[in-house]
């Protein structure tokens, strides 16, 4: 079984930084459109979310 | 429009009262609810949508070999289009799911940071290699060597660090007491895993606690009970992976007094409300047991091989620990101590929430996180402690202050991202009624068999994503509904799945790599998964045979 074995990069290490602090504002955002019933603050938010999951999903 | 609520709040006092009748309701048989829950209006085609996000999670880590962050962001957005498009989700209920799992998140994250930092203070100070330098020198009976570094202290390191520690720390320890690189690598893999769970500070216990909505006191005995048994189960494994069945026949009576002394201490301090520290305890008490037993295993003129250990550095590497100790117990036995700090939570409210489809969650407060004694506060304090005792004594050398919080930054990171992640996807399954579905689906298929199954799910979790913590954001909800739905236990059930969980990280991918990268394996991991297999799946069994028993009798 073969099994990567590559440390973090600096870069790895920035971006997973950088996404992880955009998703916890883009959450904390989310509760105040919601509670403020602000439709398209809430859905540009969660795409602001998706978008995060996408670099997180496209990272290597 | 709905106000929002979000503050520094008193604790009411009706908590306790409502927390005990709550206790008692869980541990009762709740059978005859599926009717009531969803009547006949499961169907194939919803389970599988259900299922989804946690097998794109399965194909892409086992399959592809991606990291958990990765492989979980593609869950997570499996999910989000499965819950709005299928399940009808709409967007504020997707946002109040993502911010109750930020909330969640923080509460994991702020111990997982305080830990890893207070390890790094003492492994900077130098005890912590003191420490395993002194522990092969106490004997001369390799098997107990074994059992010395690669299951007792490893134990210790895992409740006091963590994040793959124990296989870094000590392989290369039993490496220089003459063990092959194989050898080295799988005894202290084996050796820990019964201690994750409430390792590391407890953080993986507190991931329990935080996706189930739980309080500990009612999980922290059944899965001390559990693990326990691993426990001692795992010093046999450890012995015989060290020298074979005449290693087990010498060694046994050892191996069950230190054994049940570590399980001892840790259901003692997990059942008295003190799971951050119950690892460790349990880690401790071994060590405090072993080092005059290993001592009988020393073989006639080995005296002058005994060098005098530096007192001051093990002293130094564990002034942060003892001092959590103090300030763990001061907290907790002191009630004056406890409701003053206690008294301050930050809680936020979230309204009822509905689907399209009728799936319904109700209004209340989402995690409430007391600040003043939460574990990541205690941890942060030691750690300050710590630094300062070893500053004083001037064992830390220039800018180690930098170098102690720029690893743990960097160390935490990548699970950071990925707790987030996979607790959102968590969140949102279970806010848009697919957790739900995929419990009744269990239930209906595998029924009274459950808790055979359930400690394989928690390791197959563990497996998938790379640890007990995540392996609990992600199944522990399904687990709970599951059992909820078919009438068991709900406790013995979450502590089947956070002890599956605690065994099956063992064999995680990324915690391989980390071991055997020190252990000179690096290329290898094939051989060390393949040398992990077979003890991993006895003390699985282990579990499911325990807990079968329990259910049956209890």
């Amino acid at each position: 079984m073969k099994m990567t074995n590559k440390p973090s990069s600096e870069t790895t290490f920035r971006r997973e930084r950088f996404l992880f602090l955009l998703i916890s504002v883009a959450a904390a955002g989310l509760y105040a459109a919601a509670n403020l019933e602000i439709g398209w603050a809430q859905v540009v938010l969660l795409l602001i979310t998706a978008l995060c999951m996408l670099a997180a999903l496209l990272q290597k | 429009m709905i106000l929002p609520a979000i503050g520094l709040a008193r604790r009411w006092p009706p908590d306790a009262q409502r927390r005990r009748s709550r206790l008692r309701d869980l541990h009762r048989p709740q059978r005859g609810i599926i009717p009531e829950i969803r009547d006949g209006g499961l169907t194939l085609v919803d389970w599988l949508l259900a299922v989804l996000p946690i097998a794109m999670i399965l194909v892409l880590l086992v399959g592809f070999r991606w990291g958990a962050a990765r492989a979980g962001a593609a869950g997570w957005l499996t999910a989000a289009a499965v819950a709005s498009l299928h399940f009808g989700a709409g967007p504020q209920l997707l946002a109040f799911a993502q911010a109750k799992a930020l909330l969640l998140s923080l509460d994991v994250l702020l111990i997982v940071w305080a830990a890893f930092l207070l390890f790094r203070v003492s492994d900077e100070a130098g005890g912590i290699r003191t420490i395993g330098a002194l522990l092969p020198r106490l004997t001369t009976d390799r098997a107990m060597q074994a059992m010395l570094i690669g299951w007792i202290f490893a134990s210790f390191l895992q409740g006091v660090g963590g994040f793959g520690v124990p296989v870094a720390v000590t392989a290369p320890l039993l490496i220089g007491a003459g063990f092959s690189p194989l050898a080295a690598m799988v005894i202290p893999s084996i050796g820990h895993g019964w201690a994750v769970t409430f390792g590391s500070l407890a953080s993986s216990f507190q991931a329990l606690l935080a996706a189930t909505n739980l309080p500990g006191e009612l999980l922290a005995a059944p899965a001390a009970i559990l693990l326990g048994f691993c426990g001692v189960a795992t010093g046999f494994l450890v012995a015989h992976a060290a020298e074979g069945l005449p290693a087990i026949r010498r060694l046994a009576l050892p191996i069950i007094l230190i054994g049940v002394t570590m399980a001892a201490a840790q259901l003692m301090l997990a059942s008295a409300g003190l799971w951050n520290i119950a690892g460790f305890g349990g880690g401790i008490a071994g060590l405090l047991i072993a080092l005059p037993l290993a001592r009988r295993y020393r073989q006639m003129g080995d005296e002058g091989k005994q060098g005098k250990p530096d007192r001051s550095a093990i002293w130094i590497a564990l002034s942060g620990y003892l001092a959590l100790l103090v300030i763990t117990l001061g907290v907790q036995l002191t009630p004056v101590i406890r409701e003053t700090l206690g008294s301050w939570g930050l809680r936020i409210w979230f309204p009822a929430l509905r689907t399209s489809q009728g799936f319904a969650t109700a209004a209340g407060y989402g995690r409430i996180i007391y600040p003043l004694t939460h574990a990541g506060a205690s941890l942060g304090l030691a750690a300050l402690i710590a630094y300062l005792v070893a500053r004083r004594r001037g064992v830390l050398g220039a800018g180690a202050g930098g170098r102690i919080v720029g690893s743990t930054v960097r160390r935490v990171s990548s699970s950071s991202l990925s707790i987030i992640i996979l607790l959102g996807m968590a969140v949102i399954m279970a806010h848009a009624g697919m957790t739900e579905i995929l419990a009744q689906g269990l239930a209906q298929g595998v029924g009274h068999l459950f808790p055979l199954a359930s400690a394989w799910i928690g390791g197959l979790g563990a497996f998938m994503t790379g640890s007990n913590t995540n392996s609990n954001v992600l199944f522990a909800l399904l687990q709970q509904r599951t059992a909820g739905l078919l009438g068991i236990s709900v406790p013995w059930i979450l502590a089947a799945q956070t002890a599956g969980g605690a065994i099956g990280s063992v064999i995680a991918p990324t915690k391989i790599v980390v071991g055997s990268a020190t252990a000179g394996m690096a290329g290898k991991e094939g051989s060390v998964l393949r040398a992990l297999l077979p003890s991993t799946g006895i003390l699985l069994g282990l579990i499911s045979l325990a807990l079968w028993l329990i259910l049956r009798i209890g």
